[in-house]
């Protein structure tokens, strides 16, 4: 970059930091988050979900199974993605396509357990899942989990979904929702509430690798996921994006360019953004 | 725990809610217990005046309740 291409760039003043503003206080009785629509071709792929997380309480609380959900894409309740906490604090995911086919994953360690440095209030986490579709028909679907940028160890409870199965996955008439799942028509029909703070929700096309990971989950320098930074290169790999900045309103803007505006049901709490 | 109360209602009580002066965004996403003859709303500051003289909860109190069986819903199918 010559001098004048180096002026050419910075004109309107320096870059600067990431000012994540604000989230989403969750209480776990009623309230939720409502996407306007399922996001079925990212899921019949290799993809990512990622948010921030904090709580006091997050492997606590009501819920079918003592399940609390994250993030949920749900059609019946043998279609479905999900990620769940559960009452030992481990983090589980759930995949399944109505035809038998299945995986199911549980995190070895129970980050989310009582006394846990990610169960104590004020300490904010990011959690990744990425599933990674087989290379080819019979190849099975598998799933990582991050926190904080590192890969925790992943045990398959089940695993018999492969990559012809979840390419063709109907998820069409079904409900996306972070915070709760939402199991039919009407938005009184959701279970698996929790009490969580919630910042920077994000799905990506694609199944991010280690490094960008490390990027978007580094806890001292929490990224706009629109601008691609370092090893993080797949801003415009972005399915949605929940900033979450907004401070006021029942609704959160998409700014993955697709306008998939959320609805905030039963009014969760603006709070200051995610930070460390 | 946030600042909020919380009310559990019976559900022939909707009828008589101002959504306006609750948190729920309307009757359509209020959350009901198994046999549906319960509810509750939540709100910030003053009591609505249509819900003086019933039990409040905090944010610990309503998840202690909710926790309890006949609000934990089983897996449709």
């Amino acid at each position: 970059m010559n001098i004048i291409q180096r002026r050419r760039r910075y004109i309107g003043g320096l870059p600067t930091g990431y000012s994540n503003t604000g989230a989403l206080a969750l209480d776990g009785t009623n309230d939720f988050i409502q996407l306007p629509y399922n996001p079925q071709a990212a899921i019949r792929n290799s993809f990512t979900v990622g948010m921030w997380i904090s709580g006091d309480s997050l492997n606590t609380g009501n819920g079918l199974g003592n399940l609390k959900y994250l993030f949920a894409s749900y059609k019946t309740f043998n279609v479905w993605f999900a990620v769940a906490i559960d009452a030992n604090g481990r983090i589980r995911i759930f995949f399944q396509n109505g035809g038998g086919a299945y995986l199911a994953a549980q995190t070895d360690t129970t980050p989310y357990s009582s006394g846990a440095t990610g169960n104590s209030g004020s300490d904010w986490e990011h959690v990744c899942i990425v599933v990674t579709e087989g290379s080819s028909g019979s190849d099975l679907t598998t799933v990582k989990t991050y926190i904080n940028g590192s890969e925790v160890a992943s045990t398959a409870t089940s695993s018999s979904l492969d990559s012809s199965e979840q390419s063709s996955i109907d998820l069409s008439g079904g409900f996306t929702t972070f915070g709760a799942y939402q199991h039919s028509a009407g938005s009184s029909n959701f279970i698996g509430q929790i009490p969580v703070n919630i910042d920077e929700m994000a799905m990506w096309t694609t199944a991010l690798d280690a490094n960008s990971i490390a990027v978007v989950g580094n806890q001292s320098d929490i990224k706009d996921l629109t601008e691609d930074s370092g090893n993080y290169d797949n801003s415009s790999d972005l399915e949605f994006y929940y900033k979450l900045n907004e401070g006021t309103g029942a609704t959160a803007a998409d700014f993955s360019g697709n306008g998939n505006t959320a609805a905030l049901i039963n009014s969760p709490s603006w709070i200051s953004g995610a930070s460390n | 725990m946030n600042n909020r109360t919380y009310i559990i209602i019976e559900s022939g009580y909707v009828s008589s809610v101002d959504f306006s002066q609750v948190l729920e965004t309307s009757a359509s996403t209020l959350r009901y217990n198994n046999d549906e003859t319960k509810t509750f709303v939540k709100y910030e500051g003053s009591q609505p005046s249509f819900l003086n003289g019933k039990t409040t909860y905090n944010q610990a109190e309503i998840l202690t309740e909710l926790a309890k069986e006949e609000w934990v819903k089983e897996l449709p199918e």
